[in-house]
């Protein structure tokens, strides 16, 4: 029952969007479809496209349509840490998953042999010292730490929840 | 928990309302951050290239050259032309899909009209895609891909032949093949070409969706870097071998290359043919200038 009433009200939510004319009209998004994102998938000897979609829905944040309206969002400041305690297992995981933090993709963590070369190597991290706030900080929004950072706003463009940025500091903090 | 989930539901509305209202009444530019260009900026022509990678993949005897002595992990610098003959002169489905382009074309052309509204002087195919594409179409009041044009033209002839779709590429690949080896050649002293081009630069450094990635993201500040199994290259050179045949055994356009980079990113992609993207070809093609086409090309 919970579920399905989230569920309803993402799609009421998805409704209003659309209905609103917020999204622009040149994304490859179908909203009929399960996620609304599709990309197209050329069809051997035709002159048709078919589609399929996208494991998300990608139009929550700011496209590259010249009739996006839309603000990208700003940087946001962490003041306090959330309450709540994170779990170091929790965040190895959400580390090495490409669907999540997908970490590894820039920095290289330990027992990984395939790692990104985009960040700094986090192998011994924990002998840095540094404070949970700033480490939050950091994966909620680097920004704030570096302007030009290329590291993704896991908080600030909602990809994370608080719970697991905690998981992901606390992970951080035993390697 | 029913109660909760509607409030915010009313509290997400309200602030979409207030957004919006907001964005009608002021019409100021949304917020959007851009990726830093390299030293020296990204002007067009090969040799502009930031990267240092382009005296490995200026020709073909060079790349041959490099293909055979660079270790793996720089292996990246070749930009990808190892994949083009004269290092790779096999066979592949990008042959197949060129002799499909040219059954399609002969059909389409029967009275001569295709390749004349393609521009073709007397059905002469010669350099069409090096020198006049992309390229700003008057009649139609904005800039065309080839691609873009062989939807329009095999239209007029009855036929439907959608920009991104595998006929389309096919087709478009048989042309490129009679500017084989011939240097891409987008004239930006035109200054409708000019202002798509600086319009696709900026694009091409504009960050977007969940990632907050631009292209540049990857393809400057990431080139040559490790993310994880993949290696991003350089943005020059990129443009004068599509359509190409992917190996997951797909003719793919430039434009559904772009939907690819897009959601990779986790950017929500645009319309195949759309402004943006062609404003991106241009850009990307001008980066290109100076670069021999290749048809048919093969990429991983
Ligand atoms: C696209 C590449 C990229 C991804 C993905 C990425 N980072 Fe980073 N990260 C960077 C870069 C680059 C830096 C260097 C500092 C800066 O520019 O922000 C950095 C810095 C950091 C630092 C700070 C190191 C210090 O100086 O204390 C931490 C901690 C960190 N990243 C954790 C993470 C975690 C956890 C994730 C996954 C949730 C992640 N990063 C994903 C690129 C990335
Ligand atoms: C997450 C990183 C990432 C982002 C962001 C990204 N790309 Fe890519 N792109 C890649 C990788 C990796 C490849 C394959 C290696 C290469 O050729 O660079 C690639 C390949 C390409 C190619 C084919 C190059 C060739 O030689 O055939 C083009 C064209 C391209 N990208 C354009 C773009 C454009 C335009 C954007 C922005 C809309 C973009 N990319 C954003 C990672 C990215």
């Amino acid at each position: 029952m919970k579920r399905i009433m989230i569920g309803m009200a993402i799609a009421m939510l998805g409704g209003e969007i659309a209905c609103a004319g917020a999204l622009p009209d040149n994304l490859s998004y179908d909203p009929s479809t399960k996620t609304g994102t599709i990309w197209p998938k050329p069809i051997k000897g035709s002159g048709e496209l078919s589609y399929k979609n996208h494991r998300q829905d990608l139009s929550r944040w700011v496209s590259l349509s010249y009739a996006e309206t839309r603000d990208a969002n700003r940087p946001v400041t962490v003041k306090a840490l959330p309450k709540g305690k994170g779990d170091p297992a929790r965040g190895k995981k959400l580390a090495f998953n490409k669907k999540k933090g997908n970490c590894v993709a820039c920095h290289r963590l330990p027992g990984k042999t395939q790692f990104g070369t985009g960040g700094p190597s986090l192998v011994g991290y924990h002998k840095l010292g540094r404070d949970d706030t700033w480490i939050y900080q950091q994966v909620f929004d680097a920004r704030v730490h570096n302007p030009v950072t290329i590291m993704p706003p896991y908080g600030t463009n909602k990809y994370l929840s608080e719970q697991e940025l905690l998981d992901l500091v606390a992970y951080l903090k035993t390697i | 928990m029913m109660k909760n989930g509607i409030e915010k539901i009313t509290a997400v509305s309200l602030a979409i309302g207030l957004a919006l209202s907001a964005a009608t009444t002021t019409q100021a530019a949304p917020y959007r951050e851009y990726t830093p260009l390299p030293p020296g900026g990204l002007e067009p022509g090969v040799q502009n290239d930031f990267s240092g990678s382009y005296k490995y993949w200026k020709d073909g005897e060079t790349v041959a050259k490099y293909a055979a002595t660079l270790p793996p992990e720089e292996r990246w610098k070749l930009n990808a032309k190892e994949n083009d003959p004269p290092v790779n002169e096999a066979l592949h489905g990008g042959h197949i899909a060129m002799d499909e382009g040219e059954a399609i074309y002969e059909r389409l052309n029967a009275n001569g009209q295709f390749a004349k509204c393609l521009g073709a002087k007397d059905n002469d195919l010669t350099g069409l895609r090096a020198n006049h594409y992309p390229h700003y179409d008057a009649k139609l009041g904005h800039v065309v891909g080839l691609e873009e044009m062989i939807e329009r033209c095999a239209a007029k002839q009855g036929e439907k032949l959608l920009n991104g779709s595998h006929n389309n590429s096919a087709v478009s690949i048989y042309i490129a093949s009679f500017s084989n080896g011939m240097p891409l050649n987008v004239d930006l002293s035109d200054p409708q070409l000019k202002a798509a081009f600086e319009r696709g630069k900026k694009l091409f450094t504009q960050r977007g969706g969940w990632t907050n990635f631009s292209c540049a993201t990857c393809h400057v500040s990431l080139a040559g870097k490790k993310l994880r199994g993949q290696t991003p290259t350089t943005p020059y050179g990129d443009a004068a071998h599509w359509p190409t045949y992917r190996v997951k055994d797909e003719i793919q356009s430039l434009h559904v290359r772009f939907t690819e980079c897009n959601r990779n990113s986790g950017v929500q992609p645009l319309k195949v043919g759309s402004k943006e993207y062609t404003d991106l070809e241009v850009f990307l093609s001008g980066l290109s200038n100076g670069y021999p086409v290749v048809a048919p090309s093969l990429r991983y």
